[in-house]
């Protein structure tokens, strides 16, 4: 029986939001705001049972009075909205963002050399010509697309114009193959939902099926 | 920019339902029945499931889930091939997510799995639940893990009772990170796991995030990627190849396949037709004028 | 390359340091009053004309910040705002900005009220026209869709993060017949901005559009040094495919060892040991 509700408003819901499709309608807009109460409620208690009761409140209350000053410093980040005290919400932000600023330059080295590293390739080779010219395509389009956004001077020149302008077009072959990708991401998150109505609904929904 | 007039809007609209109503008869005639169209797995899916042959029996796997009900189409597949995997192949893993709401699918996903393959709960799997993606956060995991999850999400007991957990102590232990995702979070695991301590990462994120996928795949940063529900697809095949148990799929990847590579072909269609009719338009107004 | 980097090794920080030295080098530069060229960028002018047609057309403007908290691409996005306010406050004209987080509301209208009183109109700032929308994606996307349609914008300027709301956005200005500026560094939401905007600011390009606008020397001398650490990247990349084509030629393709040798060069500090043993 449980199940056979699940289902149900799963489908009620589902329909609800596709009518949107057809022209915006209330029936629409109140299942939007259902969508939205439940992700934010679900978000908040998972918050406090994931992260806040096991990291903060029973170690707090176990003896570890200290976990105390944590509430002091988030509390810190609302007092933004009191003119008066907001230089404390800065104290913190400002904390936070050399914290990240430090760790951000490991990350660069850990990201991005490897990649750099990964573009030292020959170009001219007795490897086979299918990788020589994979090779041709990488560096040709590394180089192209970097003189692409070179911004202190003017593309004057009829090399580097030339070069920025391949850097172009190549971006824009890349981005034709994120929108196609996009496009695919799409279509199957609305294959998931077909499969729900056609296969779900009748299997689930339908009592003695 | 255009100035649109009423009726042209009303046009559009009248032209998009029909386009809608054509892509979901033929989306659900694809679906209902089962074809075997050709079908290639290509080397990402392979190197992922290679990865998770070679991990060691003293090692854990952690399988990252970062997506919500927005991407159950392609997330939802990918994490019950990647389950089931992990299952048959005996490797002992934990569910994570800096997401609230993955953990909680993937542990539903995993429940119905093991029922099936008679794996126990705490013993073969465990479920850390989920944390805040704050950098602290990670860089705490990396260095000890039962100090930064203290406990499971699901019976809430010390991560240190747990016999999944024997001898788990910190990124070094982790024979494979398996990232289900559809943000960018794999970066943070490239950065700081696989960069700092070598542990090999692998991706199976929505196919928007794919094409920015390659540079990682390029230099060797990822093991392999499964491309949205086609690497699901795959992978499910790669399954069904070298397992002799039946596969079970709340959402079969091989026939969601089917129905979107017919609605590729159905967009193929239109943008070409579109885009002849757009130049033919241009020339008779030219010839016009 | 499969690089292990538990520690900055010697050439790892020596990288680094060169180019936050040419970082710095070039805004200490631009701030004692050495303020570097910067290029026309197309799609920027576009901006004084979205401003122009607004109050041509005598309706408002759409300044949209996208879905980013108070994060690098969203103060680069206040920048950008900023130098429309100011346009818009001399030909008195309105901005609509709706936000969808909290914290960049109070930012906002610091912002929009800065620009108006510099401009010496503080009286035309209205405080509701700076909206909270929700938080939410989607509830974010259908609010600003609902502005577009109800005050017929004529201009919309879309600068931030972006996710997928991004075309549904855009498609909402295009159906109004809105002149239509977007810019932000979320690749996988360019092509849609590509498609649907009159105007398009990609990539990096999104950085140096505040340079260009703001003209603050720090702006420009960052964007002028990052400018040289591409050309100083683009060198070692340039010697070391040359390298490798002169190794592959002399040994027989064998690139094995070559990669072990970038791999040590990569990871050796004082102390540890080479790669492999």
């Amino acid at each position: 029986m449980k199940d056979l509700v699940i289902v149900w408003l799963a489908a009620i819901a589902t329909l609800a939001i596709y009518s949107i499709l057809y022209k915006e309608n209330p029936i629409y807009r109140f299942f939007e705001h259902v969508f939205i109460g439940l992700a934010t409620g679900y978000s908040i208690a998972r918050l406090w049972s994931d992260v806040l009761l096991p990291s903060w409140w029973q170690p707090m209350l176990g003896g570890q009075w200290y976990w105390i000053f944590a509430l002091v410093v988030g509390g810190m980040f609302y007092t933004i909205y009191l003119p008066r005290y907001a230089w404390m919400s800065r104290l913190v932000m400002t904390v936070l963002m050399g914290m990240a600023a430090g760790i951000a330059f490991k990350g660069f080295a850990t990201l991005y050399i490897p990649q750099l590293a990964a573009t030292f390739r020959p170009i001219f080779s007795p490897a086979p010509p299918y990788l020589l010219v994979n090779n041709l395509l990488i560096i040709i389009t590394v180089v192209a697309v970097m003189t692409y956004f070179f911004f202190s001077f003017e593309h004057k020149s009829r090399a580097v114009r030339g070069t920025a302008s391949l850097g172009r077009w190549l971006l824009m072959i890349a981005f034709g193959a994120i929108f196609g990708s996009t496009v695919m991401a799409r279509v199957a998150l609305l294959t998931y939902r077909l499969w729900f109505l056609v296969h779900d609904v009748p299997s689930r929904g339908i009592p003695h099926l | 920019m255009a100035s649109v007039t009423p009726a042209e809007i009303e046009r559009q609209r009248r032209q998009s339902r029909i386009i809608y109503g054509v892509l979901a008869a033929l989306m659900v005639l694809f679906l209902l029945f089962e074809m075997k169209l050709p079908f290639v797995v290509g080397p990402q899916a392979l190197g992922l499931y290679d990865a998770v042959g070679k991990v060691r029996d003293d090692q854990l796997v952690l399988l990252s889930v970062n997506w919500e009900a927005g991407t159950v189409g392609e997330s939802m597949p990918q994490t019950e091939a990647l389950i089931q995997h992990l299952f048959l192949a005996k490797k002992r893993f934990a569910i994570f997510g800096i997401d609230p709401i993955g953990p909680g699918f993937a542990q539903r996903i995993a429940e119905r799995q093991a029922e099936r393959l008679g794996k126990t709960y705490g013993v073969d799997w465990v479920n850390w639940g989920y944390k805040p993606g704050q950098l602290a956060m990670f860089l705490g995991l990396a260095r000890d893990i039962p100090g930064t999850i203290k406990q499971d999400s699901i019976r809430k007991a010390d991560l240190t009772t747990l016999p999944v957990m024997r001898g788990i102590k910190s990124a070094r232990d982790l024979g494979l990170i398996l990232e289900v995702t559809s943000t960018d979070s794999i970066e943070i695991w490239i950065q700081y796991f696989h960069g700092v301590y070598g542990t090999p990462v692998g991706y199976a994120p929505t196919a928007v995030m794919v094409p920015e996928a390659y540079p990682y795949l390029n230099a060797k940063q990822l093991v392999g990627m499964l491309a949205g529900i086609k690497g699901a697809a795959e992978y499910a095949d790669l399954l069904e190849r070298n397992w002799d148990v039946e596969m079970t799929w709340e959402y079969p990847p091989r026939r969601a396949m089917n129905a979107v590579a017919i609605a590729h072909v159905l967009i193929v269609l239109l943008i070409v037709l579109g885009n002849y009719q757009y130049f033919t338009r241009h020339r008779r107004r030219a010839e016009r004028t | 390359m499969d690089l292990r980097l538990e520690h900055a090794s010697v050439a790892v920080l020596a990288l680094e340091l060169l180019l936050c030295g040419l970082i710095l080098g070039r805004i200490f530069a631009a701030r004692a009053g050495r303020v570097p060229f910067i290029r026309r960028i197309p799609g920027l002018a576009a901006i004084d004309e979205g401003v122009g047609r607004a109050t041509e057309m005598g309706r408002p403007i759409l300044f949209s910040l996208g879905l980013g908290g108070l994060d690098i691409v969203t103060l680069q996005a206040l920048a950008v705002l900023g130098h429309v306010a100011r346009v818009a406050a001399r030909y008195a004209s309105r901005v609509i900005v709706p936000v969808r987080d909290a914290v960049i509301f109070s930012v906002t209208e610091e912002v929009l009220r800065d620009a108006y009183t510099a401009e010496g109109k503080p009286e035309l700032f209205q405080p509701d026209d700076v909206r909270f929308l929700s938080d939410r994606q989607f509830a974010y996307a259908s609010g600003v869709m609902g502005i577009i349609n109800r005050e017929r914008t004529a201009s919309s300027f879309l600068f931030g993060t972006f996710y997928a709301e991004s075309l549904i956005l855009a498609e909402a200005g295009h159906q109004v017949g809105a002149l239509q500026v977007a810019g932000t560094p979320s690749t996988t939401q360019i092509p849609f901005f590509i498609a649907a905007c009159d105007y398009t600011i990609i990539g990096e390009e999104y950085y140096a559009a505040s340079a260009y606008l703001t003209q603050e020397p720090t702006f420009l001398g960052s964007l002028i040094g990052q400018d040289w650490s591409k050309i100083v990247l683009l060198s070692i990349l340039v010697v070391m495919v040359l390298a490798a084509t002169l190794w592959s030629l002399t040994h027989g393709g064998a690139m094995g060892d070559f990669e072990q040798g970038v791999k040590t060069f990569w990871e050796w500090f004082p102390g540890r040991a080479a790669a492999g043993q």
